[in-house]
């Protein structure tokens, strides 16, 4: 049976969490009324099994977690650890950071991205959205786990079951076919500089 | 001085604040000395700051908050009255102390078969439902998926007569994927009670089987329901439905929480004719 204590110790934990839990629901079913859903379930699972939660840790990555496990049960959408090749992800990450000269297309990309578009300012919410939207599932979780809700690479790999070096290099490849899209959105509304 | 290809190495760990704390200086001088770097730098910066502008913009309408907070009294609710049902007192009864301890001596003898009621703290009836359920939310939590092909319904029958494990282990560590290990295709772990506990996924819902041998579950108190030509037993703990049955001497627990009719009757494709 819960006392008031733990009823009172649960909201003060997990309640400040619901606009960031919302948002990846959002994110990840696409859709309010799954998202609401989503979120309510999270809930109500979390505090079903709040005893088994461990004090100390961080309690947003655990109800990412029940968020994350929720989803996949429920909309049979498999974000399972995909078999990534490894340097497959460190190529692209290079290809869009390095600046080794000795790769003329590489540094065409960067010049693109940092230089022609004119200000990020200027790309709608609506190209942002689908930019992040348009990611697979996998990337588009890494995304939010990584840039908006900024969680350690450890709580990430302990709420998607991954090692840290798959975490690194999932959210690496994420932010490089994000840049990559936020790009072209950006080129299609013609704040892109014009080539000559 | 640190090379730009080494700075763009680290550039997203740096900023993550993940690197190891005698890189950060390096990075930090090599940001202040190269134009190039610096722009890359500042253009990460921007791109981060609006795609978490914008998120941060989606916020959780109202009522969802006062669903969630009429859910939680649902739940408290819920709790309080279980704990006062009668029905529950008259199991309890049952297995009083004294009920126990002669049960405990008689299965002693039984190689193995006890250690689990006499190492559980709370050894009532239903604590071994409430384990079963557990050992399903691990699953759930660890996000054990097995594909169609491993987890193949009608064969499981097949397997359950070869794999089971009668071994006892008193441990009661919690699940962890090492700790999975696939006989004949079929994912099967030890952890939590004796028993091996096998995941399906049906129809993309999880169903954790646990088989428990030499142990006769005490189900007179549970509501029985007759499918095909076998008598199943159901109970439900904290949200999950366990679904009970039992051949000669091993009995069954079913866990998930998908209607009680679908558990049926894939509990009915497991169970042997």
């Amino acid at each position: 049976m819960k006392g008031n204590d733990t009823r009172k110790e649960f909201e003060e934990l997990a309640m400040p969490h619901v606009d960031s839990l919302y948002n990846m629901a959002v994110r990840m079913s696409t859709n309010k009324e799954d998202a609401e859903d989503l979120v309510q379930e999270t809930y109500l699972k979390a505090y079903r099994f709040f005893n088994t939660f461990q004090k100390g840790t961080n309690v947003k990555a655990w109800l990412f977690k029940i968020l994350r496990n929720t989803f996949i049960n429920k909309y049979r959408k498999a974000i399972s650890s995909p078999s990534e090749v490894l340097y497959e992800d460190i190529e692209l990450v290079n290809s869009y950071v390095s600046t080794n000269n000795n790769e003329p297309d590489t540094k065409e990309s960067i010049d693109t991205l940092k230089s022609k578009v004119e200000s990020l300012d200027d790309i709608l919410g609506d190209d942002i959205k689908n930019a992040i939207d348009s990611l697979p599932i996998e990337y588009r979780e890494a995304i939010i786990y990584s840039d908006i809700e900024e969680l350690t690479y450890k709580d990430i790999a302990e709420i998607i079951n991954v090692p840290i070096g798959t975490v690194k290099s999932r959210i690496n490849r994420a932010r490089s076919l994000l840049r990559k899209n936020l790009w072209n959105y950006a080129k299609e509304r013609g704040f892109v500089k014009r080539e000559k | 001085m640190m090379s730009c290809i080494d700075f763009n190495k680290y550039l997203y760990e740096f900023m993550d604040g993940e690197l190891k704390a005698g890189l950060y200086p390096k990075l930090q001088k090599h940001l202040e000395h190269c134009i190039p770097c610096n722009q890359l730098y500042e253009f990460e910066k921007q791109a981060r700051l609006l795609i978490k502008s914008y998120c941060k913009n989606v916020t959780a309408p109202r009522h969802l908050h006062s669903r969630i907070i009429a859910n939680l009294d649902s739940i408290d609710h819920e709790l309080v009255s279980r704990t006062a049902l009668p029905g529950r007192k008259r199991l309890k009864i049952l297995f009083s102390p004294h009920t126990l301890a002669i049960a405990a001596s008689l299965l002693l003898m039984i190689a193995g078969g006890i250690f689990y009621l006499t190492n559980n703290r709370q050894a009532d009836s239903v604590s071994i439902v409430d384990d079963a359920v557990t050992n399903h939310v691990k699953v759930l939590n660890e996000n054990l998926v097995f594909n169609e092909r491993t987890s193949v319904v009608g064969n499981a029958s097949r397997y359950l007569s070869q794999n089971i494990n009668t071994q006892i282990r008193k441990s009661l560590n919690p699940l962890n994927i090492e700790q999975v290990r696939v006989v004949n295709d079929m994912p099967v772990n030890h952890y939590g009670t004796s028993s091996p506990c096998i995941v399906f996924n049906h129809e993309g819902n999880k169903l954790s089987l646990q088989i428990i041998r030499n142990m006769h579950f005490p189900i007179a108190k549970l509501e029985r329901i007759s499918f095909g030509s076998r008598d199943f037993y159901i109970t439900n703990r904290r949200g999950f439905n366990t679904v009970i049955w039992m051949e000669n001497d091993t009995t069954y627990f079913l866990t998930s929480d998908i209607h009680t009719n679908e558990m049926l009757r894939f509990a009915a494709t497991l169970a042997s004719h």
